[in-house]
């Protein structure tokens, strides 16, 4: 009986190998077979996949970084569904590869350094699984809960901090703490100076994801910002948090997508940032947490 | 991997990069049991076993060790809370077993305190914290651990055999062996079924007999996984992810549709894996138990819930439902019993409201629907009845799991809400004219979760029967089939996410 049962499974063992290996030495080969015209797909390596979907993303992106419309969003889950046809013409037409590989060699691996208000809380846990997927590291993550661009601007915190973790890149996020603000004129000098520190070094400065209309600080840090860094969140619909103040876990993970897409098309200092397959990953990284009612820092 | 990197060097620098990849562990992907990569190492796994086949113990070996580079592969370093939680499991059950009267029964807290509390850290500190900040406004803090899939249902079985132990149901496993590779069996680890001790290791100490139908319809079984998951379940859960990542975008109908999709992705996910853990488990020459019986046929829901994820739901009323009184006083107590039981269910799934609604509603209707068939008496069921009560059953279990897949529960009421208010249905032609692949996937769905046993089968009988040679080419066109026709966005599986 013994004998038998080994035949037999050998058998079945060889039925299930032989095929797969085919599919593999088929994948390994650079050549693609066509029968009647109709092409044998391989099948993708995880390392393929993130490269096409890299592709994907420089390419295919809504250079709006407004949330998709209702018809937008259909239309993507319908494109989905015959992502054949879609990846033909993202793959073969539309991309240069020269240029793709020149921009993707120049932007991984980053030294990434996010700062900010609260806000920055929710967002960097966000651009961890950003930076995990895409090769950068994220150094640290410094949030100022309470903080204004006062604080910024007069503190030495900021200028220490980059000397410290020598970051490539770094997002600001800042502004929530002061959307009522009436003292335009002393935040636009704090902003300047704020931009100032960051000269020479490659950044996004991300404006308040606000549920209500401010005074006028995204202008002020719009024209502060060195031209086509500021990224303005004010418009952005996200999905309010229980304290109706901040965005939800949610609301954080569309507003850091939407973020990612205008910094990998659109912004002065683009980053590669593709959407990243597993997300809630946690951050090993250093956060150093403040509070500006606690420590002004000037 | 560059598509121009052709030729022999080009060839043999992808090959390595693909061997590389192969041994390293990627906890951002982790190794399903429906990866090719992985039916590729099962696959020659499989040609080395059938020399040792017959030899009980270097089978065990052999399998464990293949069982824990699956592991590794998606858990990297954190085997080792594997390792912790079976290494107490193993040393429990032998103190439980030494003990007698009150000493075993505190023995036995002690052990299930001891491994549900590592679960509880690992899994539940983080986003218990979380909520607490959220609703008391404190500024409590908790590491968010990396969870490695499938230790849920590690930390279920080690529970479930310490009290079979207790119970006396079971013999503790003395070799370590054996018990880590009960622990670690890699087709059930990550979504089950959980498998009991008494059904399983009996295998194992003596060979059981296999003929060709036998390894054939593993084969069956373990392509039925894979279709489920790789394509319906794959396809469907694009579109669910659409509409469940902003819903404030979309309409009633998009809603809708969105909760049929859900509902035919979980079960497509959840006994998919099933599937292929029981035909890996027979081309190994090892039966596990079904883990579904056609559950959305079911014709109310306490009838679903015996149909669904059998191995969990067993769990449950084994080890909880009915040690906390069962159903046996009636009245009041029942009723406690059955919420208790409800709570219990959602911290397995995990700490949010969402979970904790969606069980706490179906333990009310399962409450109220014995209720009335205890005070009205069985009624008589005809094919029709039976078929207006599955379709109400389905239509409640898909509506109710919207708190599964909803990323919070502000967002699950408002895809109800959307649902009946925003729902019109003269648009329903466009809507299926301009999904039309969606709705093709959604029929095809249908037909596969409502198809007949009978039909069902048949064709199963009329492939089992194809002579072996054609079996070759049949799983080369399958293997090529799914290739061709599964979805270029890779995603996890929803229920990664869950377990």
């Amino acid at each position: 009986m013994a004998k038998n049962n080994r035949v037999l499974i050998f058998i079945v063992a060889l039925t299930l190998s032989s095929p797969l290996i085919l599919v593999f030495v088929y994948n390994s080969v650079p050549t693609t077979i066509c029968i009647a015209g109709f092409t044998l797909k391989k099948m993708k390596q995880p390392s393929t996949l993130a490269f096409k979907n890299k592709f994907d993303s420089i390419e295919a992106r809504n250079p709006n970084p407004k949330i998709n419309s209702e018809k937008s969003k259909t239309v993507n889950a319908i494109d989905s569904l015959t992502s054949i046809k879609e990846t033909k013409i993202n793959y073969n037409t539309t991309i240069d590869t020269l240029k793709f590989e020149q921009f993707i060699s120049e932007n991984t691996g980053e030294r990434i350094l996010i700062m900010g208000d609260s806000e920055c809380g929710g967002l960097c846990k966000q651009l961890n699984d950003y930076c995990i997927q895409n090769g950068h590291k994220l150094v640290l993550s410094f949030v100022w809960n309470s903080a204004t661009i006062l604080n910024f601007a007069y503190a030495d915190t900021v200028s220490k901090i980059i000397s410290q973790y020598k970051p490539t890149y770094v997002f600001l996020v800042i502004g929530l703490n002061e959307l009522y603000a009436k003292d335009i004129a002393k935040r636009k000098i704090a902003a300047d100076i704020v931009a100032n520190k960051l000269k020479g070094t490659r950044y996004a400065w991300i404006g308040p994801a606000n549920y209500v209309t401010d005074r006028g600080i995204n202008d002020v840090f719009l024209s502060a910002a060195a031209q086509g860094s500021f990224f303005s969140s004010k418009n952005l619909n996200l999905p309010k948090g229980s304290d109706n103040r901040h965005p939800s876990v949610e609301g954080y993970r569309i507003w850091m997508d939407t973020i990612a897409s205008w910094v990998s098309t659109n912004a002065k200092y683009p980053l590669v940032m593709s959407k990243p397959i597993k997300r809630k990953q946690g951050i090993k990284s250093r956060i150093i947490s403040l509070n500006a009612s606690k420590f002004r820092g000037y | 991997m560059l598509p121009n990197s052709g030729g022999i060097s080009g060839t043999m620098d992808k090959f390595l990069n693909d061997i590389t990849h192969a041994i390293s562990y990627s906890l951002q992907v982790p190794w399903l049991v429906s990866d090719f990569s992985f039916l590729l190492v099962f696959s020659l796994f499989l040609l080395i076993y059938t020399f040792i086949f017959d030899k009980l113990i270097w089978r065990q070996i052999f399998i464990l060790a293949l069982s824990l580079f699956f592991y590794y592969k998606s858990s990297g370093p954190f085997i080792l809370l594997f390792f912790l939680i079976s290494t107490l499991g193993y040393f429990f059950a032998l103190l439980i077993h030494r003990t007698s009267g009150i000493q075993k029964k505190r023995m036995l807290r002690v052990a299930i305190f001891t491994i549900a509390g590592t679960l509880v850290y690992f899994k539940y500190a983080y986003p218990f914290v979380i909520n607490s900040n959220l609703i008391f406004g404190t500024s409590l803090y908790a590491y968010e651990w990396f969870l490695p899939i499938g230790i849920t249902f590690c930390s279920l079985q080690s529970i479930g055999y310490l009290i079979d132990v207790y119970r006396g149901s079971v013999a503790p496993i003395r070799e370590i062996t054996s018990y880590a590779f009960y622990m670690t069996y890699f087709p059930t680890v990550f979504f089950g079924p959980i498998i009991r001790t008494k059904d399983f290791l009996a295998q194992f100490f003596k060979l059981q007999p296999v003929n060709h139908l036998y390894l054939k319809n593993g084969l069956i079984r373990l392509f039925q996984g894979l279709v489920k998951i790789l394509l319906l379940a794959s396809y469907l859960g694009i579109f669910v992810n659409t509409i469940h990542e902003s819903p404030k975008d979309f309409s009633g109908l998009d809603h809708l549709f969105s909760i049929y999709a859900f509902s035919f992705q979980l079960y497509f996910e959840l006994s998919g894996f099933a599937d292929i853990a029981i035909g890996l488990s027979l081309l190994m020459g090892i039966r596990i138990k079904e883990n579904f019986d056609r559950p959305y046929l079911a014709s109310n829901l306490s009838l679903f819930w015996r149909k669904w994820f059998i191995s969990l739901s067993n769990w449950i009323r084994n080890y909880i439902y009915i040690p906390i009184g069962g159903n046996k006083e009636g009245g009041s107590t029942s009723i406690k019993v059955l919420f208790l039981t409800g709570i219990i269910s959602s911290l397995i799934i995990g700490v949010d409201f969402r979970y904790l609604v969606f069980a706490l509603i179906h333990v009310l209707v399962m409450y109220v629907n014995n209720g009335i068939f205890r005070k009205a008496g069985k009624p008589k069921n005809t094919n029709l009845s039976r078929f207006v009560k599955a379709l109400l059953t389905f239509n409640f279990v898909s509506f109710t799991w919207v708190f599964i897949r909803a990323t919070s529960l502000e967002n699950a009421f408002l895809s109800l809400k959307a649902i009946f208010t925003n729902v019109n249905f003269s648009n329903l032609l466009a809507f299926t004219g301009e999904k039309n692949e969606l709705f093709c996937v959604l029929l095809i769905s249908a037909v596969v979760v409502f198809l007949p046993p009978k039909i069902y089968r048949y064709f199963q009988s009329k492939i089992i029967h194809l002579p072996i040679y054609m079996w070759f080419f049949l799983v080369l066109l399958l293997f090529q089939v799914l290739i061709q026709l599964k979805p270029n966005e890779f995603q996890m599986p929803f229920i990664t996410h869950l377990f």
